[in-house]
């Protein structure tokens, strides 16, 4: 804990806050490449990146670059800003792979130009949003509506390869995205992604219109499976901000939920990966399954998915004690029959051809491209933000991450097999332990301009929100990061010669949840590394075979 | 009527006027010397007809010479055409004919190119391989033979460029270096056993004579002949000039050589096996074996090619398997006593060479035709030809329909043949049988390839192409038309065949087919099983214009609007490809061995050249060579 | 006379039966996935479904072999009946039909890869060329099966054929043939040119209203085909008992298949690919059984 504090202050860094949770770094821009390199070097790897205008309060944009470091348990937000008349500030993307997306969407919605970016493409404005209109900057009013431009697009035809789009309608995704596959017989030669097809504009609208306690009900809807994950990330962000305390009885109910929507989560995924190999009688049981586990959640909260339980400062509902039985009985027939479907299906030898070995992320890419959760996982990557980044009732709970070291499709897939029956275990213990008491703090005062930064472990990896608060119960800025748009960049290195009937099963095995993403990567199969525009258009126009 | 003699001669005199068209300026040159060999052509179907109705034999008197001699052979040109020949005159007019008329049109896409050795070479080709035919002396035969070989290796020429050039080379080489294999096998053979006889009729009776005697050296004069006209073929393992040379020649010509040139050598071998030698069991499975290799190797090579004349000219190597297969499969069965099924396979094979010819023709005739409108053979890039070449796509349609056997086109006919004379018998024939059959499923799939990778499937880049001129286009539905008609009336063909093959003495007859009711013949079943084939390929496309299109859309990509995308060629069949991995590394390593052999006797010949510098060596030597030599006249002369 | 009249019996039987059993199927993988599944009538309601739709054709199209297709494939498949008896012991037949019985079979795969190639569209490419792999491999398979069967009974008449008289390799023939059978049913794991989830429904992507009633109708009849390819093989001549038989073979076989199915995932291609060349094994190890006539 305190070498790296001493890392950042000897690499020109000044802690201006220091919380449980995090440290707010500021740092210039002459430094903040050497600061970001010596810190992955330390260790940590990069979560996400938020940039803000803050032009009304000190006349600068700002960028927040958050690092995860999981060995000291903090993340470490580097703040640097530039002013407007020189909106310039060295990009970190060539000292860390994971910034690429970031400062990509930070140009895209405030207009900061990021010297030395490799790929300083559009990310997630649609392709007839007109140049130089920076949706994000506080000058752009949330209902203004802008006049869409024509633009050409060159579309690619391959000499080498047959281009196979994939997207945004194809029975594969159960989201919008578009992912062109460009394959050589039947393997994969290269993939291009590209998505932001439901940008919805959230963070624009929480500055605009919405109150720091309508927030939640919106983050519970950014996601159709894991909405409440989002619900209490934001609630901890503010939480954070402000240090305010939350009731245990209400951590501990938040524990309950956040573990039954892990749970629901996991079966559907097994069942979707189940119908992408072709095996529909596993995708029926394990819905079938899955059904208990919804039922259950209906009882809690009133609800199947999305439960509108928490807010800031605590939980809105109680729950009863009679509800436990019930809830025990039903998750221990869940876990019998999960280890029976499991059971068969690891015995079936042509399932297992179809997962072993495939979709290969080792794991030094894994850590530099900062992919979270069973993805990160199942290439040998030990972490979890309830072991890291202790919040709700985990710090008094007993339960193990399971870890794998296979990095194929098979390694995610027990990852989160193992993860159902300790999500269950947890369950458990926290029916047993819960303490009563008070499940909401009523009154709390919230201090202008604090910033917060807010991470659970949703069914799909970190999930971060990073909340800086404004006067008058509303909110400065806000920035929702999903696990799946840390994992997204991993897919094209997964793909990389594989055959094309395993691009289903490569791109299912990171639990993509586009609603939550939706951003824009390019990979060339031959070398492995992530394109940018220059050596994509290069590799295209060379004649080869 | 015309005398007999002159009919013959017409040809003859017609070709070699064509030739003179060398006078002429290049593409004149090219395209007189086209017009009147196709008129010669004609002349040549017109024998063809005569001859298959009563044999003709015509002698030719250079000078008389007394006794019967080599020299007095060499001073008369027999021309005796039977049935046998007469078929392969008729095809060669026909073929020749289409060629002809092609090449008028064709020439004007070359800029540059030996125009007037074409136009020298071309009618010569066309005559030394009628002659070829129709000489009834092995001695002229032989002659004929070198004189085909140094013919069309000028038109493989053409073009001039590197690719050309290596062609002909190894094309010239390799039948050259068999050739003088094969010189040697005849020249013993007329030695040793005519007594230095060589009409067609002394060899034979004194073949089959000293046959039961010499097994041995039969066997080995068996595959002296087959190595030496098998190359010439395009037999495996001697086939490798084939995929060389034929892509490198302008197209109508590759047609020749893929329609006709090779099928001289497999006259030449019908002509040893069936007639020269007597019918003996082993000899058949040994050019059965040969044949199934060749159907292996041919077929298979072609599955991995983008280039299209690549892809036809392995297909005519797998053809010619198929063609050679049933000719040995054939004599074994006729030598073991299944007479019925060994006339039936022997049918078939010659059934299949005809079809062969038109549809390998066509093929080629078409696949020059994209080089025309297009200028590309590369697979990878062309594509939606069909939009732009109806008639050619028509054609070519046919024409790969023919290859892959679909009924009732002709290739289904004679590889039904195949199938029904090998599969029923006891013997390892059955075995070559069911190999025959699982590449046609292999020649189906390279062709629909070529087909769709050329007419079907989307361009990788936007070619500006129209059809090609009516002249070329004519001839590519003209050859489409005989695969249709030879598939939907057999019966004419399998006659035509069978009385060939009884002339030569073969116990078969037309009737004795029938007790076979199969779907080449009718009479016996209450129904002709071709017609209803038939209704197929004619009921499908009404039905579909029938039900029509109610609108058309832009192609479904999934929903981004993007225009489609075409597969590369090599991406065809790719992991087919990866599971029969081991056996296109058999070849590999067959390829380095070979190379290395190559190498030795390469080194071997350069330390014999070091001695040849040495004359006492040299004299030792040929002294050596002479005692021998005479010792094995004497010895058999006295026996 | 009586032969036409069999014949005629039996294609209606078989066009009738073909989408009747496929609808049990479905009941049945319903069934194992604990659902309730659609009625047995489904599939015939989805087939006149698509009879009142539309039909689109890709602007990239070559029209005469996109209309042309499906009706050749569903044509030859359909011939193929004349010679292989279902419900009544007759058919046309003559010498060499088994071979015209493949080639039938081979040409209905060979139409639908034109058909796909003549929409344009990506999909259908990399789906026919999975198809083409497929079929080439099955009919190396099935070149043994015939092969086998010709030297067995020294004959290439099915007549001859139904039934198969019980020796070693007879046996060994009929369940090889029950593995390509079901490999050439494209039932999971061998649906792959058709697999869904990766490549949209493959060949048929572009194809709507009754030309893609036909290619699906054409899968329905080429399995019963198969089957009861195999059923002539095992029953006995005698019409009554044959009869019994049939039904109750033509029902029950494809209920075992579909229950195997439902239990499997699928395979790759080149899993596939050389899954087959190994079976290729036991193909040469019949013949030659067959050969010494065992």
């Amino acid at each position: 804990m305190q070498d790296i504090k001493r890392v950042i202050e000897e690499n020109n860094g000044k802690i201006v806050v220091e919380h449980d949770y995090f440290l707010l770094v500021e740092v210039s821009r002459e430094h903040v490449r050497k600061l970001a390199r010596t810190l992955f070097e330390a260790g940590a790897y990069y979560s996400t990146g938020v940039g803000s205008d803050e032009r009304p309060r000190n006349g600068f944009f700002a960028m927040y670059h958050i690092l995860n470091h999981e060995e000291s348990k903090k993340y470490i937000v580097l703040k640097v800003e530039a002013p407007e008349h020189d909106l310039r500030i060295p990009s970190i993307t060539p000292e860390i792979e994971g910034a690429n997306w970031a400062e990509r969407e930070a140009h895209d919605v405030l207009g900061i130009v990021f010297e030395g970016h490799p790929e300083p493409e559009r990310l997630i404005l649609p392709d007839d949003w007109p140049e130089g209109v920076y949706p994000l900057r506080k000058d752009f009013k949330y209902n203004e509506k802008v006049k869409p431009v024509r633009k050409e697009e060159k579309f690619i035809e391959r000499e080498d390869a047959l281009v196979l789009p994939l997207g945004p309608f194809h029975p594969t995704l159960h989201e919008p995205e578009y992912f062109e596959i460009y394959v050589d017989g039947e393997t994969i030669a290269g993939a291009r992604y590209k998505g932001f097809f439901i940008h919805r504009g959230l963070e624009k609208l929480a500055e605009g219109r919405l109150t720091i306690h309508q927030i939640p009900f919106v983050a519970e809807r950014i996601c159709g499976i894991c909405g409440y994950t989002h619900m209490i990330c934001y609630c901890q962000a503010v939480e954070n901000a402000i240090e305010l305390e939350v009731p245990e009885r209400a951590e501990y109910i938040r524990t309950l939920l956040l573990e039954i929507e892990r749970i629901h989560s996991h079966i559907l995924w097994f069942g979707v990966v189940y119908h992408l190999l072709g095996f529909d009688t596993g995708f029926m049981h394990a819905w079938r399954i899955r059904e208990k586990v919804m039922d259950i959640a209906e009882m809690l909260t009133g609800n199947r998915k999305t439960y509108g339980m928490s807010l800031v400062g605590g939980v809105r509902r109680d729950i009863d004690e009679d509800k436990k039985e019930k809830t025990l009985k039903a998750l221990r027939e869940v876990s019998q029959e999960m280890k029976k479907l499991f059971n068969d299906v690891l015995a079936m030898k042509e399932i297992l051809n179809r997962i072993e070995d495939v979709g290969i992320l080792p794991k030094d890419r894994a850590r530099s491209i900062g992919v979270v959760g069973p993805v990160a996982r199942g290439s040998g990557i030990n972490t979890d933000v309830r072991k890291d980044h202790p919040y709700a009732a985990y710090k008094y709970l007993d339960f193990k991450v399971p870890v794998y070291n296979g990095c194929d499709v098979l390694s995610r897939y027990l990852v989160r097999a193992d993860e159902i029956f300790e999500s269950i275990y947890l369950i458990e213990q926290v029916l047993d332990q819960m303490p009563g008491g008070d499940i909401m703090v009523e009154r709390f005062e919230v201090p202008e301009f604090s910033v917060g930064v807010g991470a659970t472990e949703a069914p799909r990896g970190e999930d971060v929100h990073f909340v800086i608060t404004h006067r008058g119960s509303k909110v400065y800025r806000w920035r929702p990061r999903a696990p799946t748009y840390n994992n997204l960049p991993s897919v094209p290195v997964m793909l990389e010669g594989e055959h094309l009937a395993d691009a289903p099963a490569i791109i299912g095995s990171i639990d993509p949840c586009f609603s939550c993403t939706d951003h824009v990567t390019i990979v060339d199969d031959s070398t492995g590394k992530i394109l940018f525009r220059g050596p994509l258009e290069d590799a295209i126009r060379r004649l080869k075979r | 009527m015309i005398p007999e003699n002159y009919i013959v001669t017409i040809p003859i005199v017609l070709f070699i006027v064509a030739s003179l068209a060398i006078v002429l300026k290049k593409e004149t040159s090219v395209k007189v010397s086209s017009i009147i060999s196709a008129i010669g052509s004609s002349t040549l179907i017109l024998v063809s007809f005569i001859g298959f109705m009563h044999d003709i034999d015509v002698k030719y008197v250079i000078w008389d010479a007394n006794g019967s001699s080599i020299l007095s052979s060499l001073c008369t040109v027999h021309i005796h055409i039977d049935k046998l020949s007469s078929i392969f005159v008729g095809l060669t007019g026909i073929i020749t004919l289409l060629a002809s008329v092609y090449a008028i049109k064709y020439i004007e896409k070359h800029k540059s190119g030996y125009y007037r050795l074409l136009s020298f070479s071309y009618p010569l080709t066309v005559l030394t391989m009628y002659l070829l035919f129709v000489s009834w002396d092995l001695l002229w035969l032989l002659i004929f033979w070198e004189l085909l070989t140094l013919f069309s290796q000028f038109i493989v020429v053409f073009k001039g460029d590197k690719e050309a050039i290596s062609g002909a080379y190894q094309y010239f080489t390799i039948t050259k270096a068999c050739a003088d294999v094969l010189v040697i096998a005849l020249v013993t053979l007329i030695i040793i056993v005519t007594g230095l006889k060589t009409s067609y009729d002394d060899v034979s009776l004194a073949l089959w004579a000293y046959f039961s005697g010499n097994k041995a050296i039969g066997y080995l004069l068996a595959i002296l002949a087959l190595v030496g006209f098998g190359a010439k073929a395009g037999l495996a393992p001697f086939h490798t000039w084939l995929p060389k040379a034929h892509p490198a020649a302008p197209t109508h010509i590759s047609a020749i050589l893929s329609g006709l040139i090779v099928k001289t050598g497999v006259y030449a071998l019908m002509r040893t096996f069936l007639v020269f030698f007597p019918t003996d069991a082993t000899i058949g499975l040994i050019v059965a074996s040969f044949g199934v290799l060749t159907i292996i190797v041919g077929n298979m090579r072609a599955l991995a090619q983008d280039d299209s004349k690549r892809l036809l000219a392995y297909s005519t190597i797998g053809q010619i398997g198929y063609i050679l297969l049933p000719m040995g499969a054939g004599i074994y069965l006729m030598g073991i006593g299944q007479t019925l099924l060994g006339g039936f396979a022997l049918v078939a094979s010659l059934y299949h060479t005809i079809n062969h010819a038109f549809f390998k023709s066509l093929l080629f005739l078409t696949s020059g035709s994209i080089l025309y409108a297009t200028g590309s053979r590369d697979l990878n890039i062309i594509g939606g030809l069909s939009k732009q070449m109806p008639y050619t796509a028509f054609a070519a349609l046919i024409g790969a329909l023919s290859i892959a056997g679909v009924p009732p086109l002709n290739g289904f006919v004679s590889k039904w043949m195949i199938y029904s004379s090998l599969l029923p018998s006891a013997t390892v024939i059955s075995l070559f049988g069911i190999i025959a059959l699982a590449m046609s499923a292999v020649t189906a799939a390279y062709i629909m390839k070529f087909f769709t990778a050329a007419f079907l499937k989307p361009p990788k880049v936007k070619l500006d192409v129209n059809e090609v001129p009516g002249l070329m286009s004519a001839t590519q539905i003209i050859a489409a038309a005989f695969c249709i008609l030879l598939g939907v009336y057999p019966n004419f063909i399998v006659k035509v065949c069978s009385d060939a093959l009884i002339s030569l003495g073969y116990p078969i007859s037309y009737e004795s087919f029938k007790i076979l009711p199969g779907v080449v013949l009718p009479n016996t079943a209450a129904f002709m099983p071709i017609l209803v084939l038939m209704a197929v390929f004619l009921l499908a496309p009404l039905l579909g214009l029938a039900v029509g299109v109610d609108r058309i859309d832009n192609t479904w990509t999934t929903g981004y609007p993007r225009p489609t995308s075409a597969m590369t060629s090599f991406g065809y069949y790719k992991d087919l490809r990866e599971g029969f991995s081991e056996y296109y590394s058999i070849s590999k390593e067959l390829l380095a061995f070979a190379r290395r052999l190559s190498s030795a006797i390469l080194r071997m010949s350069s330390s014999y050249e070091d001695v040849s510098y040495d004359l006492n060596t040299m004299l030792y030597g040929a002294a050596v060579f002479l005692v021998i030599g005479i010792f094995v006249i004497l010895w058999g002369v006295i026996s | 006379m009586n032969a036409i009249i069999a014949v005629i019996v039996n294609v209606i039987f078989a066009l009738l039966y073909a989408p009747l059993i496929d609808g049990v199927e479905r009941k049945i993988k319903a069934r194992v996935q604990r659902r309730k599944g659609p009625p047995i009538q489904q599939t015939w309601y989805d087939i006149l479904k698509l009879f009142k739709k539309e039909e689109i054709m890709p602007k990239d199209a070559t029209k005469s072999i996109f209309v042309s297709a499906p009706f050749m494939a569903f044509l030859s498949v359909l011939i193929a009946y004349l010679f292989v008896p279902t419900i009544l012991p007759g058919a046309l037949y003559f010498y060499g039909d088994i071979i015209v019985v493949i080639y039938l079979l081979a040409f209905s795969s060979i139409v639908l890869f034109l058909g796909a190639f003549s929409s344009g569209n990506p999909y259908a490419q990399v789906g026919a060329n999975r198809e083409m792999s497929l079929a080439v491999m099955e009919e190396i398979l099935l070149a043994f099966i015939v092969g086998s069967l010709a030297v067995l009974n020294r004959s290439l008449m099915l007549n001859r054929m139904f039934p198969l008289e019980i020796k070693v390799s007879s046996i060994i023939l009929l369940a090889f043939y029950l593995v390509v059978m079901y490999i050439a049913s494209a039932r999971v794991p061998f649906d792959i040119a058709e697999a869904e989830p990766e490549i949209a429904e493959g060949p048929f992507i572009e194809y709507s209203g009754k030309y893609l009633a036909m290619c699906k109708y054409t899968i329905f009849l080429k399995r019963i085909l198969l089957t009861s390819l195999f059923l002539n093989f095992v029953l006995p001549e005698n019409v009554l008992w044959r009869t019994i038989g049939y039904v109750i073979g033509v029902v029950i076989i494809p209920v075992i298949l579909a229950m195997i199915e439902a239990h499997m995932g699928r395979m790759r291609i080149d899993q596939a690919v050389r899954f087959m060349k190994r079976l290729s094994v036991i193909g040469i190890f019949a013949w030659v059984i067959s050969l010494f006539g065992w």
